[in-house]
C-alpha cells in the first residue's frame, strides 16, 4: 500500500462501524483487511488483541463491524495502514449513558458502627422506592 | 443356505454393522448445518471428534456442534496472563462485564473452551473462546458449523421469584459425555425439582426433546434432611467396585453417589452421601486422576478453596443419614491453589486453571496435578 493512499484515508464512526473512506478498499484483498484496520479497546496494550468484529466493503469504503455493539463510556481505537508504513489511527469515544438514581437510601437503622449477631431487624428508609412493599418485606438477607 | 449358515451370515453381518456403528464419526450425528445460536452458555463437555456439547440454561436445551477441533496436539500446557482483560478487549468491553462460566480442554488437541457471558443479566450475551497452547483467543465462531441440539421439556419458567431468582438459570448446571450419552444435571419444573438426565448421542431429531429424567434425591448431612430441589452443581463419571456412577456435588457440599443404571426416566432416586464436605460453599468443577497407582478427585470450590478427594473404595463409606458436620470421604485442601474458578484435566500430569490473580485480573494456568 502506498503512503499516499493512507494520507487520503478518512476514518469515521458510522454508527454501529468504523468507516475508512478516501481508500480503494475494493482492491485490496479481503484477507488483508483485518491486517489494514484494526480496532482496540482502550486502554491499548502491546500484547492487547483487537476487537473481534468483521469488515465489509461498502460504496468502495472499508467497514468495521464489531462483533458486539459499541459499550457506552468507553473508548476505541482504530488503526489503519499496512504493515512497515506509518498508521493512522484514531480514537472513538462512545458516550457515557447518564443514569439517573431513582430510589435512594436515606437512613439506616440502628446506626451502630458494630451490630449483634443476632440482630432480627434493622430498618431501611428510602427516598423515591419504585419497589414493591411486598417485594421488600419476603425480601431475606442471607 | 443351510440354517446354521444363515445364523452365522446374521451374526457376522450384525457384528460388521455394530462395528461401523462404532467406528462412525460422531459428527454424522450433528444433524443441521449453518448456524447456531445460543442464549446463553454455562456448562461444557466435549464428546470425540471435536464434538463440544454447550449447557444452555436459557433456552433450556444441549448444543452439539463441530469444532472442527480434532488434531492431536501437543500438550505444551496452556498460560495467558491477564486473560480476563485480553478477553474484555476482544469483546469490546471492560473485566467487570465479564462472566467465566464454563471451561472445558479438547482430551485430543489440547485447547481450552471457555463459556463467557458479556455483560450480566438479562442483556448478558454468550460466547464460546478457543485458547491454544500458543495464548492466541479466538471465538469458536457459530455462523456456518454442523450442529444439533436437544430441548428439555420441563425445565422451571423463564421468571423471576419474590427474592429476585430465576430458577431458569439452573435448568442445567452440569454436563459431561459419557459412552454414547450426555449426562445434564439441573432443575426442572415439578415440585421433586432435582433431576439428572442421560440424553443419547446422537440427539434422536434436529431439535428433539428427551424424556422425563431422573429425580434424584439425597440425605444432606450438614442440613440434617432429605432434600430434593437442591441442583447438583457439578458431577463426573467414575466407577465404583465395577459399576458405573455419577459422583454429584452440591451446594453446601455433600458428595453423593447414584449408579447410572438407576437413572431411568421418570425414576426418583435416592443417592448415597459418602462425604459432607463443609457448610457455606459451592463446589464448581471436579475431575478424576490417576497419581502412584492411587485414584483422586479434585474439586474446586467457591469459598472452600481446592480439595483433593481420596477416590479408592468409596464403596466401603457408609451412607451418611444423620446430622453431621465434615465426614466421609477423607480430603485434603491443597494451599498453593487460590481463587480457582475453574480447573480441568489439561492431561494426566497437569490441570488447567481459571484463576483469580492477587491483581484481581483472571489468568489461564497449567499447574501439575497435586
Amino acid at each position: 500500500m502506498h503512503s499516499l493512499l493512507l494520507l487520503a484515508a478518512v476514518l469515521t464512526l458510522d454508527g454501529g462501524a468504523i468507516r475508512v473512506s478516501g481508500f480503494d478498499a475494493a482492491h485490496a484483498s479481503s484477507s488483508d483487511f483485518s491486517q489494514i484496520l484494526r480496532v482496540y479497546t482502550e486502554p491499548h496494550s502491546v500484547d492487547q488483541p483487537p476487537l473481534l468484529g468483521r469488515y465489509s466493503v461498502e460504496s468502495g469504503d472499508l467497514v468495521f463491524h464489531p462483533r458486539f455493539a459499541w459499550q457506552p463510556g468507553l473508548r476505541y481505537r482504530a488503526v489503519f495502514g499496512a504493515p512497515g508504513e506509518s498508521p493512522i489511527e484514531k480514537v472513538f469515544e462512545i458516550p457515557a449513558v447518564a443514569h439517573q438514581a431513582n430510589t435512594v437510601v436515606t437512613e439506616v437503622f440502628p446506626t451502630a458502627p458494630v451490630l449483634p449477631a443476632n440482630t432480627l431487624k434493622f430498618y431501611i428508609y428510602f427516598f423515591r422506592a419504585h419497589v414493591a412493599r411486598r417485594r421488600l418485606r419476603s425480601h431475606s438477607f442471607a | 443356505m443351510s440354517m446354521k449358515s444363515r445364523v452365522i451370515l446374521g451374526v457376522f453381518a450384525l457384528t460388521l454393522a455394530a462395528s461401523f456403528a462404532f467406528a462412525a464419526d460422531m459428527t454424522e450425528g450433528l444433524t443441521s448445518t449453518g448456524r447456531a445460536t445460543l442464549k446463553s452458555a454455562t456448562a461444557l463437555a466435549f464428546g470425540p471428534d471435536g464434538v463440544l456439547f454447550i449447557g444452555d440454561p436459557a433456552d433450556a436445551s444441549i448444543l452439539a456442534v463441530d469444532t472442527g477441533d480434532r488434531a492431536a496436539g501437543k500438550a505444551a500446557g496452556i498460560n495467558v496472563t491477564g486473560f480476563s482483560e485480553k478477553v474484555a478487549a476482544m469483546l469490546g468491553t471492560t473485566p467487570d462485564k465479564l462472566l467465566f462460566n464454563g471451561m472445558v480442554v479438547n482430551p485430543v488437541s489440547h485447547k481450552a473452551y471457555i463459556a463467557v457471558s458479556r455483560g450480566r443479566g438479562a442483556d448478558s450475551q454468550p460466547v464460546i473462546l478457543r485458547v491454544d497452547t500458543t495464548g492466541k483467543i479466538e471465538e469458536l465462531s457459530l455462523d456456518s458449523v454442523k450442529y444439533s441440539h436437544v430441548s428439555l421439556s420441563d425445565a422451571p419458567a423463564d421468571s423471576t421469584d419474590q427474592r429476585g431468582q430465576n430458577a431458569r438459570l439452573q435448568a442445567i448446571t452440569e454436563i459431561a459425555y459419557v459412552d454414547g450419552r450426555v449426562f445434564v444435571a439441573g432443575l426442572s419444573n415439578e415440585e421433586f425439582s432435582s433431576k439428572l438426565r442421560a440424553i443419547p448421542f446422537p440427539f434422536a431429531q434436529p431439535t428433539s426433546q428427551p424424556g422425563k429424567g431422573t429425580s434424584v434425591e439425597i440425605f444432606h448431612g450438614s442440613h440434617g434432611r432429605f432434600e430434593t430441589n437442591a441442583p447438583v452443581r457439578t458431577f463426573v463419571s467414575y466407577n465404583i467396585k465395577g459399576q458405573q456412577n455419577i459422583l454429584a456435588a452440591y451446594t453446601c457440599t455433600p458428595l453423593v453417589a447414584f449408579p447410572v443404571s438407576d437413572l431411568q426416566p421418570g425414576a426418583k432416586v435416592m443417592g448415597k452421601t459418602i462425604a459432607e464436605l463443609g457448610a457455606g460453599n459451592s463446589p464448581l468443577d471436579m475431575i478424576v486422576y490417576q497419581q502412584d497407582g492411587k485414584n483422586f478427585i479434585l474439586l474446586n470450590n467457591s469459598r472452600r478453596g481446592v480439595m483433593k478427594i481420596t477416590a479408592d473404595g468409596l464403596d466401603t463409606y457408609k451412607p451418611i443419614t444423620a446430622q453431621t458436620e465434615i465426614t466421609g470421604v477423607p480430603y485434603t485442601t491443597i494451599d498453593s491453589l487460590k481463587g480457582v474458578q475453574h480447573l480441568d484435566k489439561y492431561d494426566d500430569r497437569n490441570a488447567l486453571l481459571l484463576v483469580k490473580a492477587e491483581n484481581g485480573s483472571v489468568d489461564l494456568k497449567t499447574v501439575a496435578l497435586p
